[in-house]
């Protein structure tokens, strides 16, 4: 009797532990998990037994992987259980070069550029070989009224500006005051292209807030207007650094613009 | 009370308008320097590939698709063109800088756009089946939180809570609000949510409240985020309303064409936003799928199945065109109407991770997509 019940133990624990291994949704088909998967989508044990399965569902239905398509899945199956996933290539992918000819690929080269490229090769620029930093203040002038423009009263931006070489950079204390983007500090230093020519005119291009944006104001992009060799310039003389008061008139919009004054230079 | 007449096309198009950007991260939370960024650019509604990316040397694309394929689509190799809305992209291309991935989306077929964009978000295995998303999740397995920047938290970043985000507009100016009010609920609050309205009053007053909100100057704005030392490691746009059931247009002034435009801006303000960031930076876009690949009697396209997915980014080092095409015939599309997806566009986002965050493509595929034999196709992409 006490022989038959271990035996009886012994068969009970085979068979449960039988039952342990094996999981609880083997006898199931992909189709059936991703039906029940569809119905309970957050339920943790069909998400497992999906991933497991390594298909994917849709609508209640198996798919194996990607595509879905007799091709990929042979693909995908050929790969061999003992290889890790990341070896799972499709081998079918290919690749299609990209072949431009020579005058095409210099057109669409051209067209990738950032607002404040700007060929200078144009200009003839001055060969300073001294750093120099100066003060400047930029009031707007407004051509709506009278033909030449009226400066108004009040500086949108000031602060120091340096050259070095032809390179002209402004420093630490410009700043806009038009509210806005302007108040990002990095539209003075990075996005501005200038360069000194030999007869003292700043040519480039740089980032340009021309209307004020209130608080709570929707903010307004930068403009990105050409400093040019103005005929209204009075430009930088800088064979006399202590007596520089440039005059140098900027063109935004037909309506308005913006006049820089440069002054108090000295060598740094 | 007045009832609201909106049909589900409607309400598509309405919600659909706004716009977000995401992955902006808390300054000083990054715990280590991943290798480069990644932007997604989520283009809902359904963008047809088949337009974007001309399949020009398949003999059915003009039989089938006479008023939708552009005449002056750019030619990028023998087989296939570029849209000439993708004027930057061309660019980049030119440069080695971008590449496209053919005939490729998300495992989905029901042509849902609820479930499509909620299963392109999610990376789940089933659509809803997911309550996080598969960038958030890739940002957690990282180890680095991003912020987002909309009033809700877009899906495709859910999965971490050290996320935070963030929306454009600026209460600094109003005299009346200011943080006083935020301070003052706080206090009524316990200590776990006083600290988030403490947080909601720093948000008020911080700089970079101050954001124009069109796409492209969106991207500019993240691109800038992104390159600075300490900045955000990624970041999500949302462009709307590719679901061009009728006069979709074949070129650049055409309803999909103008959209497709909008898509190169977006690139191109990330271009210039990101400076020298660009090098490490990868840019893909997603949609819920692609469209039927024959046009409907009024000069549109139905929801479909593959698409056409772009990469741009100085992490591309060689342009190309990646696909298994599986040919225009009636009896190699999907079902008999729509461009078959042969590439899982989710092997290309693990791709696209693996590049940007430094991650193992066997942990995305298991961990972020919860498909351990997800195939890799790193090496199509940048090799």
């Amino acid at each position: 009797m006490k022989f038959k019940r271990i035996l009886l133990t012994l068969f009970l624990s085979i068979g449960l532990t039988g039952v342990s291994i094996a999981g609880a949704y083997d006898d199931w088909t992909d189709d059936v998990v991703c039906m029940w998967l569809d119905m309970r989508p957050t339920n943790a044990g069909y998400k497992a037994e999906v991933q497991k399965r390594g298909i994917g569902c849709e609508g209640g239905k198996a798919v194996a992987g990607a595509a879905q398509t007799n091709k990929t899945t042979s693909t995908t199956k050929k790969t061999t259980t003992s290889q890790r996933a990341s070896s799972s290539v499709d081998k079918e992918i290919k690749i299609y070069d990209v072949a431009f000819s020579p005058e095409v690929l210099e057109e669409l080269l051209n067209l990738v550029v950032i607002p404040t490229d700007y060929d200078f090769s144009k200009h003839q620029l001055t060969k300073n070989n001294k750093d120099i930093g100066c003060r400047f203040r930029m009031p707007r002038i407004i051509y709506d009224v009278v033909e030449e423009g009226q400066i108004e009263g009040w500086n949108i931006s000031e602060g120091d500006i340096n050259i070095k070489d032809s390179n002209v950079e402004f420093g630490n204390y410009a700043h806009w005051r038009m509210g806005g983007l302007s108040t990002d500090p990095s539209y003075f230093k990075d996005e501005v292209n200038l360069r000194l020519t030999e007869n003292g005119h700043i040519v480039g291009k740089m980032a340009f807030f021309l209307l004020t944006t209130s608080p709570g104001e929707l903010p307004r992009n930068p403009q990105y207007p050409i400093l040019t060799e103005h005929k209204r310039s009075t430009p930088i003389d800088l064979s006399k650094i202590d007596k520089v008061n440039a005059k140098l008139y900027i063109d935004v919009e037909d309506w308005a613009g913006a006049v820089m004054y440069v002054s108090s230079c000295k060598y740094q | 009370m007045p009832k609201l007449n909106l049909t589900r096309r409607e309400f598509l198009k309405v919600s659909g308008a706004s716009l977000f950007l995401a992955g902006l991260p808390l300054p000083g939370f990054t715990k280590d320097k991943p290798p480069g960024t990644i932007s997604v650019i989520m283009l809902e509604g359904g963008m047809d590939g088949l337009t974007a990316v001309p399949p020009f040397g398949d003999p059915n694309l003009f039989k089938m698709r006479k008023s939708l394929t552009p005449d002056n689509y750019l030619k990028l190799n023998s087989f296939f063109g570029l849209h000439p809305s993708f004027q930057y992209f061309s660019g980049l291309m030119a440069k080695n800088n971008a590449s496209i991935v053919h005939a490729t989306n998300f495992p989905y077929t029901a042509r849902s756009h609820f479930e499509g964009q909620n299963l392109m978000q999610g990376g789940g295995l089933s659509p809803f089946s997911e309550t996080s998303g598969w960038l958030g999740r890739s940002l957690e397995l990282a180890e680095l939180p991003g912020r987002s920047l909309s009033l809700d938290m877009p899906l495709v970043l859910r999965g971490t809570d050290r996320n935070d985000n963030f929306y454009p507009a600026s209460i600094r100016g109003s005299s009346n609000l200011k943080t006083k009010l935020i301070d003052m609920i706080s206090m009524f609050h316990s200590k776990e949510g006083s600290s988030v309205f403490k947080k909601v009053s720093n948000k008020s007053t911080q700089k970079d409240s101050i954001v124009p909100r069109d796409p492209a100057s969106l991207a500019k704005y993240a691109g800038k985020a992104m390159s600075q030392e300490g900045g955000p490691l990624s970041s999500v746009i949302k462009v709307t309303q590719f679901d061009t059931h009728s006069n979709q247009g074949a070129d650049e002034f055409g309803a999909h064409g103008k959209l497709l435009k909008l898509v190169d801006e977006i690139i191109a303000g990330y271009r210039e936003g990101l400076g020298d960031a660009w090098d490490n930076s990868i840019i893909l876009t997603l949609t819920e799928f692609g469209r039927t690949v024959k046009e409907n009697g009024t000069w549109g396209t139905e929801h479909g199945y593959g698409s056409a997915g772009l990469l741009a980014g100085g992490a591309i080092t060689k342009s190309r065109v990646i696909s298994k095409w599986p040919g225009l015939a009636e009896n190699e599309q999907f079902e008999k109407r729509d461009l078959m997806s042969t590439i899982d566009y989710r092997s290309v986002c693990a791709a696209c991770i693996e590049k940007s965050l430094g991650l193992d493509h066997d942990l995305i595929a298991d961990k972020v997509f919860f498909t351990p034999k997800l195939p890799r196709v790193y090496d199509y992409i940048f090799s």
